[in-house]
């Protein structure tokens, strides 16, 4: 019974003296929490916190909130209860009787007016993935997952219903006004069972571990219950010998460990741990008493980071900050500077008038000292335990305590009547020599009497002595404010050299590793390692916060623990890395000068100017969680776009701002992200702490976007989120395009060649017309010229009847000369070739005449020619074919009137005249421009003329008419002709015969007949001609003599 | 002053403070000792008639911090209770808000039937004759003044709360504060509380006049007051601003009684001053429990305000004016 009343007091103590308190980030209006009423909590699969509350509904990414209310879908502002589903939907339940399902930051409404009048107390779901909606007092509904409800309301009448809880096997428990219900369903009928033992109280909440389901209720404490024979069982559990029943616990909420934690009005959050099945045997209380928590508290819950939050009834938000930092107080007074020392997982702490003695944790208090004690009204400056567990304090300004174990009254130790009321600075002890550190100098005690004070006088090297340390080999090292490094081995003060050299250095405190190293805390030069050959030394530029140190330990890690002004580093000797630790609220307190132990397993207690400082090594862990990523947001030129997986843009150039969050909530502002655009860039960016990535004046095509991120411990990067873009090229870029233009072109060709092919048809059809009018009107002058034609011919043929029977008859000749032919062929219908024959007397003249010109004009000339030869032939003074040949060009000048002005017409004619005299057998020639061939004596020879033409007005007066003579014999043959035949073009080269080619031809048939000849020339001609058209009229008049 | 009755001063001061400085029901104004609720078990002979008393609590829309309401003695036992026989009772004090919590009529209804607990039952709890509870206070909260159902006809956000005997045949008596504080007596800024049923002890000492005020809005033409059970302890008057007093029918033991009174121009928007004055010439009746309503000419029944809308009305005529005498001016 003694006991128990002394734990009891002991407990009541330590609530009442040391309290201990946490630090929590609170959220209220003022970080844009809008209400401070916060009913629900839960974490959706974005990271976000959905808080439900008395004025809407708000999510929380660690930076910002956003609220949600009834123009953003929400059914009522006041939510009372929630869920979070299985599928991710959060289910909230109104104070009126409706739902709300949050899911995806979208909110859907689910009216249940049909069923329910009041709120809905309570949401759970099944293993079914139905969902139970509570109803105060309207019964329960079953939602199943196609949204069909199941009401069932009968046997409920009686009771006001809070919360429900179903178990993997679909058993039901209800909470009421009136105790723990067990519900069962058959054939949709409602069965109830009073669960035994349980109180007729109103039950507040439910939960459940693995192994235990726990039920808090309104003034009745908390119960778990159990199933026993396959059936409910509940017992009450208790914290030691508090049976919770003055708690009005609100909710309830277990965790793996069968740790619970309580949201109570009035008390705050309660954490109950140690369960072992009907008693927890550790409470910890978070409220305004001693932790600044608040008091009155709706709802607590743990994000997946395992950061707790607190939904307080008016107080807004709040989360428990790094909790392996936690503050010692006291509520009834000042404590002071605080000093420390620890043996056997005990604390001994010493405050200005006042010791505590505590184990589990600085505010378990198992025994304190005070005046009663003999302790003085003065500050505890160090406290020192020796090997026989006695306890040496020592004091300010009093000197030196000393308990014996398991005493409970002090007393003083005489240092001195001179120095009594000297500063204590420390205390050390080996076997029974104890040494006391002091403002002067160092006190050796042993069996309670001082035997020797070492002092500058006695060759210490300072008075101040700052501290003394005991390290694993006995000596005690003694911190001076000068750079001596003085210790005791053996009770002898030696000294080690070689560290600082000429340095200036003031040891503060000193602390050993585990490879044996002594180190020493400095006061403005760092923490240095005392090894003479190589001193090692770690400041403010290398590891430290600052390079003031007054405490320094060594904990089971090789870590080295500095504590400074307000704040603490940590140098792992292992890697040399450093961290620094600045607890909120240490910035205006100082760490008491060598007040620093480890005590309670893991646990660093520093002493400070305002209480204790606990660190938690095992709470002090790298945050495991890799924040969890979400895009936010997509500007794209200024403009917020969805946020589709894959994003096509039409060519543009455009600006980009993709905004991300990496949600982690136990250090948001430490999220470090790290994103790459691949087919932009190949590597990912470095770490940056800024949620937006930027990019400009892309050029066309696809784009990925990527982004994952880290938390402030440097763990992530395993989740990437991504977002595809593409922007399209040109359309002048683009195949289809392309197809177009190609399309177009064929198209156009076509449409031109249609066209052209139209107008031609038209044309065609146009030119056809005009084609056969034209026809029409050739074939009319073609008949017409015909008629002309023949008409014209018909006067051709008729005046080549004339010019024929101008001619010479046939047989002219034949009645002058032995044999004679003449060839005579027109080219056209008349001829501009003649020949004249006649007779005067003894003397026959013959001409042959070729005319300029052929056809008519030929012709007509022709008869010019002849009537002129005709004529002239009879005139008495012509008696040579010299004269006649001149007469006739003189007379033919007179009928073409031909003057000196038109010379160049070729309006004349060629002609060659011979007389023959019968008789005399004498050939006089003359010519004008026609030669003559002779056959005489076997040979044909050429006889030329004159190259002047009759009518020929320019050579006329350069040249005379010539006559020549010839006497033949008989049988020899004149052949005169025109050059319609030498001029004829053909043979096998298509030239002209030639006066030559004649000759040959005539020398060559010379010895024919001139009949015969007649017809050889003929033959001649036309093979010489062949199929090419006869040029010239001809004419070959052959006689023989 | 000796040292004792000084000490004697200053806790009765302090539990003057405690009330007169607050916002309890019954109001200073009101000078009503105690509420009373009897259980079920107990006859209506006691003064009361239904075993069940319902108040309900404004709270202005604006208001935003926690409200709390607290319940002096809720217990059943002890100093003030009226025992018969012996204590053996239990009362359930049961808050509720949200809809329906005034808004459905049953709520409304003098007598507890039907739906009068309508709305959400936001907490409730069972005394019996536990002695930490007894002369002490009980509060019930805190509670977020949006949980209440908001109606602007009463003043903002209402809350309930029901007293009921549900076991024995003892007299609860008792009192409420709204608070805006856990531990202590804050009045809520703008707050008020009103019923439609006052059931209420009296004082014992003689001449005492109590005060209930009925609000008379603009419809209102006539009215008909009831008493249950005065047990001729005095009178029952009516004043308003206007009428400087009008004599109520008084009830009998386990009697009702009823008076007509017909609504005057310059009452309607305030309130009317129900007076209960005991009885001068006798010792007057111990104890005596009371239960007042009164329904207009549509049969609904009026509100009484703790804090009366308009003020407490002051008969004009009682106010005398009489000039200064020439020397004076």
């Amino acid at each position: 019974m003694k006991a128990t009343l002394s734990f009891i007091l002991f407990i009541v103590a330590s609530i009442a003296c040391l309290g201990q308190s946490y630090r929590f980030k609170i959220f209220t209006e003022q970080q844009g929490l809008e209400s401070r009423y916060v009913n629900t909590i839960n974490q959706d699969e974005n990271g976000k916190l959905i808080i439900g509350t008395g004025e809407g509904l708000f999510t929380f990414d660690g930076f910002d909130f956003k609220a949600y209310h009834k123009r953003q879908g929400l059914v009522d502002e006041l939510i009372q209860s929630s869920f979070h589903r299985r599928n991710g939907e959060i289910w909230l339940g109104h104070g009126i009787n409706a739902v709300s399902i949050f899911h995806n930051e979208k909110i859907q409404a689910l009216d249940l007016s049909k069923y329910f009048t009041g709120k809905v107390a309570d949401i759970c779901e099944d293993a079914n993935g139905n969902v139970w909606l509570i109803s105060q007092n309207s019964g329960i509904l079953k939602c199943s997952p196609d949204k069909q409800f199941t009401h069932y309301k009968n046997g409920l009448e009686d009771y006001t219903l809070s919360c429900m809880y179903i178990n993997s096997k679909g058993r039901i428990l209800l909470g009421t006004d009136m105790g723990l219900i067990e519900l069962k369903i058959q054939n949709d009928q409602l069965f109830t069972t009073e669960i035994p033992d349980f109180p007729l109280t109103n039950v507040t909440d439910i939960d459940a571990s693995a192994n235990y389901i726990f039920v808090s209720t309104e003034d009745h404490g908390i119960y778990s219950c159990y199933l026993e024979n396959n059936v409910y069982k509940c017992r009450q559990l208790k914290y030691i010998h508090d049976d919770l029943s003055t708690y009005y616990i609100r909710s309830i909420k277990v965790n793996s460990a069968n740790e619970l934690w309580l949201s109570t009005n009035q008390h705050g959050l309660i954490e109950l741990s140690g369960f072992n099945g009907s008693l927890f045997t550790s409470l910890q209380a978070y409220n305004e008493n001693g932790t600044n928590a608040a008091e009155n508290i709706n709802v607590s819950f743990h994000d997946v980071e395992n950061n707790l939050w607190i939904g307080t009834i008016g107080k807004g938000l709040y989360c428990l900050e790094e909790n392996y930092f936690a503050e010692y107080q006291s509520s009834s007074f000042q404590v002071g500077n605080s000093s420390l020392c620890s043996k056997n997982d005990t604390l001994y702490s010493g405050f200005f008038g006042k010791l505590y003695i505590s184990v589990v944790h600085p505010g378990m208090l198992i025994d304190s000292l005070d005046s009663r004690s003999g302790l003085p009204q003065d500050f505890i400056t160090t406290l020192h335990i020796d090997d026989s567990n006695n306890l040496w304090i020592g004091t300010d300004k009093n000197g030196v305590y000393w308990l014996q174990k398991g005493q409970k009254k002090l007393q003083h130790i005489e240092l001195s009547k001179e120095f009594s009321g000297v500063r204590i600075n420390d205390i050390e002890s080996h076997d029974q020599n104890v040494y006391v550190a002091t403002d002067y100098g160092i006190f050796f005690i042993k069996n309670k009497k001082v035997e020797y004070q070492a002092t500058i006088e006695t060759g210490l090297s300072a008075n101040v002595i700052k501290a003394l340390y005991k390290d694993s080999n006995n000596k005690v090292w003694i911190a001076t404010t000068t750079e001596d490094i003085p210790y005791i081995e053996n009770n002898v003060i030696k000294y080690l050299d070689g560290i600082f050299n000429d340095l200036q250095v003031s040891i503060k405190c000193y602390a050993e590793d585990l490879q044996g190293n002594v180190w020493a805390g400095t006061d403005g030069t760092g923490v240095w390692r005392l090894t003479p050959k190589a001193p090692k030394s770690y400041n403010r530029n290398n590891a430290l916060k600052s390079d003031y140190c007054y405490s320094l330990y060594c904990d089971t890690k090789n870590n080295i623990w500095v504590g400074h002004r307000a704040s603490i580093s940590k140098i792992n000797l292992n890697d040399n890395t450093a961290n620094v630790y600045e607890p909120d609220g240490t910035s205006n307190r100082a760490f008491t000068d060598n007040a620093l132990v480890a005590c309670f397993g893991e646990n660093l207690i520093f002493g400070t100017n305002n209480g204790i400082l606990r660190y938690d090594a095992s709470k002090d862990i790298p945050n495991q969680f890799e924040p969890i990523l979400n895009l936010t947001r997509l500007i794209i030129s200024d403009s917020i776009q969805p946020l589709n997986s894959k994003i096509i843009l039409p060519y543009g150039d455009y600006k980009f701002e993709f905004y991300f969050r990496g949600i982690s909530l136990k250090d948001p502002i430490g999220v470090q992200y790290q994103f790459i655009l691949e087919n932009l860039e190949s590597e990912w960016s470095k770490a940056t702490t800024e949620n937006v990535a930027r990019f400009n004046h892309l050029a066309p095509g696809t784009y990925t976007f990527k982004v994952k991120c880290y938390n402030s411990d440097g763990i992530g990067g395993q989740t990437i989120k991504s977002i595809e873009i593409t922007i399209k090229k040109p359309f002048w870029q683009t195949w289809w395009f392309y197809f177009i233009i190609f399309f177009l072109i064929i198209f156009t060709v076509r449409v031109i060649i249609t066209r052209r092919e139209r107008i031609l048809r038209d044309n065609q059809v146009k030119l056809q017309k005009a084609l056969d009018e034209r026809t029409k009107e050739v074939v009319e002058q073609k008949e017409l010229l015909e008629i002309k034609n023949k008409d014209i011919t018909d006067s051709i043929l008729y005046a080549k009847n004339i010019q024929n029977a101008m001619l010479p008859p046939k047989g002219a000749l034949s009645r002058h000369f032995s044999d004679a032919y003449v060839y005579y062929k027109p080219r056209d219908i008349v001829s501009g070739d003649f020949y004249f024959v006649e007779r005067f007397g003894n003397k026959i003249i013959l001409a042959v005449a070729d005319c300029t010109g052929h056809g008519v004009p030929g012709a007509f000339m022709s008869l010019i020619g002849s009537t002129l030869i005709k004529d002239v032939a009879k005139m008495r003074d012509v008696n040579s074919p010299l004269e006649l040949l001149s007469v006739l060009d003189h007379e033919l000048d007179v009928i073409l009137n031909k003057k000196i002005e038109t010379a160049g017409i070729p309006d004349g004619m060629d002609i060659s005249i011979i007389d023959y005299d019968v008789v005399t057998k004498e050939l006089r020639f003359a010519s004008a421009n026609r030669p003559m061939f002779l056959y005489q004596n076997g040979k044909l020879i050429e006889v030329r003329g004159n190259r002047r033409s009759i009518g020929d007005v320019i050579e006329r007066n350069r040249t005379e008419f010539s006559q020549q003579s010839f006497q033949l014999s008989e049988g020899d043959i004149i052949y005169m002709f025109s050059d319609g035949i030498t001029d004829q073009f053909g043979g096998p080269f298509a030239k002209k015969i030639k006066r030559k080619g004649i000759g040959e031809h005539l020398s060559m048939h010379s010895h024919l007949s001139l009949i015969e000849q007649r017809e050889a020339l003929k033959d001649f001609i036309n093979s010489w001609k062949g199929d090419l058209e006869q040029l010239d009229d001809m004419i070959m008049l052959a006689v023989q003599v | 002053m000796t040292r004792k009755s000084l000490f004697l001063f200053i806790i009765v001061f302090l539990a003057w403070c405690d009330t007169a400085l607050c916002q309890p029901v019954p109001a200073n104004d009101e000078n009503i000792p105690f509420l009373v609720t009897f259980s079920k078990e107990a006859g209506t002979k006691w003064g009361d008639d239904d075993y069940c008393q319902t108040f309900f609590f404004s709270i202005p829309k604006d208001f935003k911090n926690p409200i709390y309401l607290r319940v002096f003695d809720p217990e059943i036992g002890g100093k003030n209770d009226e025992m018969n026989g012996e204590f053996n009772s239990s009362s359930k004090y049961s808050v509720y808000g949200g809809a329906g919590c005034i808004s459905v009529e049953d709520a409304r209804n003098v007598d507890p039937i039907g739906n009068f607990k309508s709305g959400n039952l936001l907490a409730t709890k069972v005394f019996d004759n536990k002695p930490i509870y007894d002369n002490a206070w009980y509060t019930f909260g805190p509670f977020n003044p949006s949980e209440g159902e908001y109606s602007a006809q009463y003043g903002g956000y209402i809350f309930k709360i029901i007293c009921e005997g549900i076991k024995g045949d003892d007299g609860n008596l008792y009192r409420y504060y709204m608070s805006s504080a856990a531990d202590k007596n804050i009045s809520v800024e703008g707050g008020n509380a009103f019923t439609f049923e006052y059931t209420f002890r009296l004082h014992s000492e003689s001449g005492q006049v109590s005060h209930i005020y009925p609000y008379i809005d603009e419809k209102v033409i006539s009215l008909i007051l009831y008493n249950f059970d005065w047990d001729n302890d005095g009178y029952i008057k009516l004043v308003s601003a206007v009428n400087p007093g009008e004599l109520l029918k008084t009830s009998k033991e386990n009697k009702w009684s009823e008076s007509k009174y017909e609504i005057k121009t310059g009452e309607r928007g305030k309130s009317l001053d129900i007076q209960f004055k005991k009885a001068l010439n006798v010792a007057g009746v111990n104890n005596n429990n009371v239960v007042f309503y009164a329904r207009n000419q549509y049969g609904e029944q009026m509100p009484f305000f703790t804090i009366p809308i308009g003020g407490v009305p002051k008969p004009r005529g009682q106010i005398a004016i009489k000039p200064l005498p020439s020397g004076k001016r």
